[in-house]
């Protein structure tokens, strides 16, 4: 862990600790001795930005690059194509299975982020995710209060909790990752004002 | 009072020129010369305010924008000052040489209040929502189109490194992973994990250098989205 005392009297914060503090990634005691800093020097402040400006290009881009767009194939469109497969081809797709199957758990660890857009249109369809995959989710906050941070709960059909925590806002949005992903099944992605818990705005979430 | 020349509207962190009051973090009497300031604001000197806003005002607002947001920033830096300036002139700042943890925790009090009075202001008028007038808190066109030339460039800065590098990438900024967790499961040094952001940036910076020059209409749009007036 770094060693967070570069600000004491004197110096100046190290790039590192400005990226972290830029990446909310600091505990309250660590970041007072940068937010004072910063009062008082323009050229951390300049390098703060920089960084707010270089994740915010990285997070978009990564996962924009590294998960492609398709909407994931329905499970009976998979089987009707399997189903028009020639029969001898079937001993070697059971033999792939298998390898699939022992192969799963690695590649499921390994399978780039699913990018959802969870948009707050009256009109927008319910966003599709495929399950077991991790996920990075981009919730809209257009015209929310404005707050830092939100409260974020994910639950399932049946109102059981499946996440809870807090996202930062990034301009009139917010991002969460899932690195485990969610079983398939309808989940409801729920924002709340902090502090009150009211909640402020629904989304609807299919995995299949 | 002195309350400096006229503001922009956005969040940058602005050029300041050097003024009397300016404070230097990297050098060591600063403190001494902020209890110095601290005493001529009790003896009630016009001109210690004008210091006191030239050092602290474009942090306060630096702050403020960070976490409130650009609306009514102006206002919001004025009312934070003179609270900061009232304090001091009442005697409430004991040690003078802690003069910027006592600014510090004014702005987070202000930013605490004035999201609790978002917050009631947003439940008392909850049934008059479809009449109450919303601020529209969209990027303009222009920022939207410069961060998306930002985006456009780093997916070619990502094109650039190898699969393991995007995905050292994804885990520290996607997943928030923690340098220690990253470096321990993909067996890297702290130093080949800080060259691989390092590069990237520098990477991202060239690029985006390159794509301006010849443009002076985008260079004059990125200065007016960021705030800078240089």
């Amino acid at each position: 862990m770094l060693i967070l005392m570069s600000t004491a009297k004197g110096t100046h914060p190290s790039e590192e600790e400005l990226e972290l503090y830029s990446l909310g990634r600091l505990e309250e005691g660590q970041s007072t001795p940068i937010e004072e800093h910063l009062l008082v020097c323009e050229s951390c402040r300049r390098q703060v930005e920089e960084f707010d400006e270089f994740a915010a290009a990285m997070r978009a881009a990564l996962v924009e690059t590294e998960a492609p767009k398709q909407a994931p194939e329905p499970w009976t469109a998979r089987l009707a194509r399997l189903a028009a497969v020639p029969k001898p081809v079937w001993a070697g797709a059971l033999a792939a299975a298998i390898a699939l199957v022992l192969l799963l758990p690695w590649q499921q660890r390994t399978q780039p982020p699913y990018p959802v857009e969870l948009e707050a249109l009256r009109q927008a369809a319910v966003a599709a995710a495929p399950q077991g995959r991790p996920l990075v989710l981009t919730v809209d906050l257009t015209g929310l209060t404005g707050e830092p941070a939100y409260d974020l709960e994910i639950v399932d059909a049946t109102a059981r909790l499946v996440w809870r925590g807090t996202v930062r806002s990034e301009g009139d949005k917010a991002v969460l990752a899932l690195h485990d992903g969610l079983r398939a099944g309808r989940y409801w992605v729920r924002i709340h004002q902090p502090g009150t818990g009211e909640l402020l705005r629904e989304f609807g979430l299919e995995v299949d | 009072m002195a309350m400096g020349a006229t503001e922009d509207h956005r969040c940058g962190a602005g050029t300041s020129p050097d003024c009397p009051g300016r404070v230097d973090p990297a050098s060591g009497g600063d403190y001494a010369a902020l209890a110095a300031l601290v005493a001529r604001i009790r003896a009630g000197e016009e001109q210690a305010l004008a210091e006191l806003y030239a050092i602290f005002s474009k942090g306060i607002r630096f702050q403020l924008c960070r976490q409130l947001g650009p609306q009514e920033l102006d206002d919001k830096v004025h009312d934070t000052f003179l609270i900061v300036v009232e304090a001091i002139r009442r005697g409430n700042l004991r040690e003078p040489e802690r003069l910027m943890g006592f600014v510090h925790t004014i702005v987070r009090r202000q930013i605490a209040a004035y999201i609790e009075s978002a917050v009631n202001r947003r439940r008392n008028q909850a049934d008059l929502e479809a009449a109450a007038p919303m601020a529209d808190e969209r990027s303009s066109p222009e920022a939207q189109a410069i961060a998306r030339q930002k985006i456009e460039l780093m997916k070619r800065v990502l094109r650039e490194i190898s699969r393991r590098d995007r995905e050292i990438l994804t885990r520290f900024y996607i997943y928030e992973q923690s340098q220690e967790q990253i470096c321990r499961e993909m067996n890297l040094t702290e130093t080949q994990f800080r060259l691989l952001k390092s590069r990237a940036k520098a990477r991202f910076g060239e690029l985006g250098k390159k794509r301006l020059e010849g443009r002076p209409l985008a260079r004059f749009l990125l200065r007016a989205s960021s705030g800078r007036r240089d």
